[in-house]
C-alpha cells in the first residue's frame, strides 16, 4: 500500500461528525432546512469523496 | 383496504418469489458446495456485489424505522446519518483486507476466518453462535417491517390469525433462500435497489 499517511484523511469525517456542537444550530438554514440537517447530509457526500480520494491514493494498481 | 396498493404489493412479491426460485439457474453450478450456496460461487464481481451490499445495508430499518423515529422523536432519529458517515471509513479499512484474506484462503464465514486466525475451533463456534443470536433481533426487525407494510395495505395484522400473511411471506423467502443460496438475495437486491 502506497501513501499510507493518506489514511489519516479518514479521520476527517470522525472529527466533523462527532463534534456535534459545531453544527448544532438552526441557522444558516438552506431552503428552509435547518443547518443541523443539511450540514450532515452534505457530509454524506463529502465523506464519500474522502473515501474515494483515499482509495485513489492508496490503491497500488492504478 | 386499498386494492391498487395490494395489487402492487402482490405483483412485486410474486416477481421476487419467481426471481428467488429462478436464481438457482443463474450462473448454474452445483449448489451442494458451501461456497456455491453461501457465496454464489465467489463470482459476483464489483457491480453485482455493490447491489448486494446496498440491498443488505439499506433495509426496512432505513426506510421505515429511521424515518418513523424521526417523525416520532425528531432530531434524535438523525443519529443514523453521522453513524453511517463514520462507519464507512471503518469498513473501508477492514473489509478489503478481510475479503482478500478470505478469498486467498477459501474462507466462507467469519468463523472460518477466526478459526484460521487464532487456531481455536471453540472460538469459531462461539463466533458462529454469536452471529446467529445477533441476527435474531435484526430478523425480528425485518419481520416487523413486513408487518407494518402489510398493515399499511389495510390487512388486519392483530392476533394469531393476523400473523398468517407474515408467516406465508417468511416461508416463501426462507424456501427460495434454501434452494438458491446467496444467488437469490443477490438477484433480489438488484430489483430492490432499483425500486429504492
Amino acid at each position: 500500500m502506497r501513501n499510507k499517511w493518506s489514511l489519516l484523511f479518514l479521520l476527517i469525517p470522525f472529527i466533523s461528525m462527532l463534534w456535534v456542537s459545531s453544527y448544532n444550530s438552526i441557522e444558516p438554514s438552506w431552503v428552509g432546512i435547518p443547518f443541523f440537517y443539511w450540514y450532515q447530509l452534505l457530509w454524506v457526500i463529502i465523506g464519500a469523496i474522502i473515501i474515494w480520494l483515499v482509495y485513489l491514493l492508496t490503491e497500488s494498481r492504478s | 383496504m386499498n386494492l391498487i396498493a395490494i395489487g402492487i404489493f402482490v405483483f412485486f412479491f410474486a416477481l421476487i418469489t419467481i426471481v428467488g426460485f429462478w436464481a438457482v439457474y443463474w450462473r448454474k453450478a452445483p449448489l451442494n458446495t458451501l461456497h456455491e450456496w453461501g457465496l454464489a460461487g465467489r463470482r459476483s464481481g464489483t457491480f453485482i456485489s455493490w447491489f448486494l451490499i446496498g440491498g443488505d445495508v439499506y433495509t426496512a430499518y432505513t426506510f421505515i424505522a429511521v424515518p418513523g423515529l424521526l417523525f416520532g422523536a425528531g432530531a434524535l432519529g438523525f443519529f443514523a446519518v453521522p453513524y453511517t458517515i463514520i462507519v464507512y471509513p471503518i469498513l473501508f479499512l477492514i473489509f478489503p483486507r478481510l475479503w482478500f484474506e478470505c478469498k486467498r484462503n477459501g474462507f466462507v464465514t467469519s468463523s472460518d476466518f477466526v478459526r484460521a486466525c487464532y487456531g481455536s475451533p471453540q472460538l469459531a463456534l462461539m463466533m458462529a453462535l454469536t452471529g446467529i443470536v445477533a441476527t435474531m433481533p435484526y430478523i425480528a426487525l425485518q419481520l416487523i417491517g413486513i408487518q407494518v407494510v402489510i398493515a399499511g395495505l389495510g390487512i388486519h395484522t392483530q392476533g394469531l390469525g393476523g400473523d398468517i400473511p407474515l408467516i406465508i411471506a417468511f416461508l416463501i423467502l426462507a424456501a427460495f433462500t434454501y434452494t438458491s443460496g446467496l444467488r437469490a438475495p443477490t438477484l433480489i437486491a438488484v430489483i430492490k435497489d432499483t425500486m429504492i
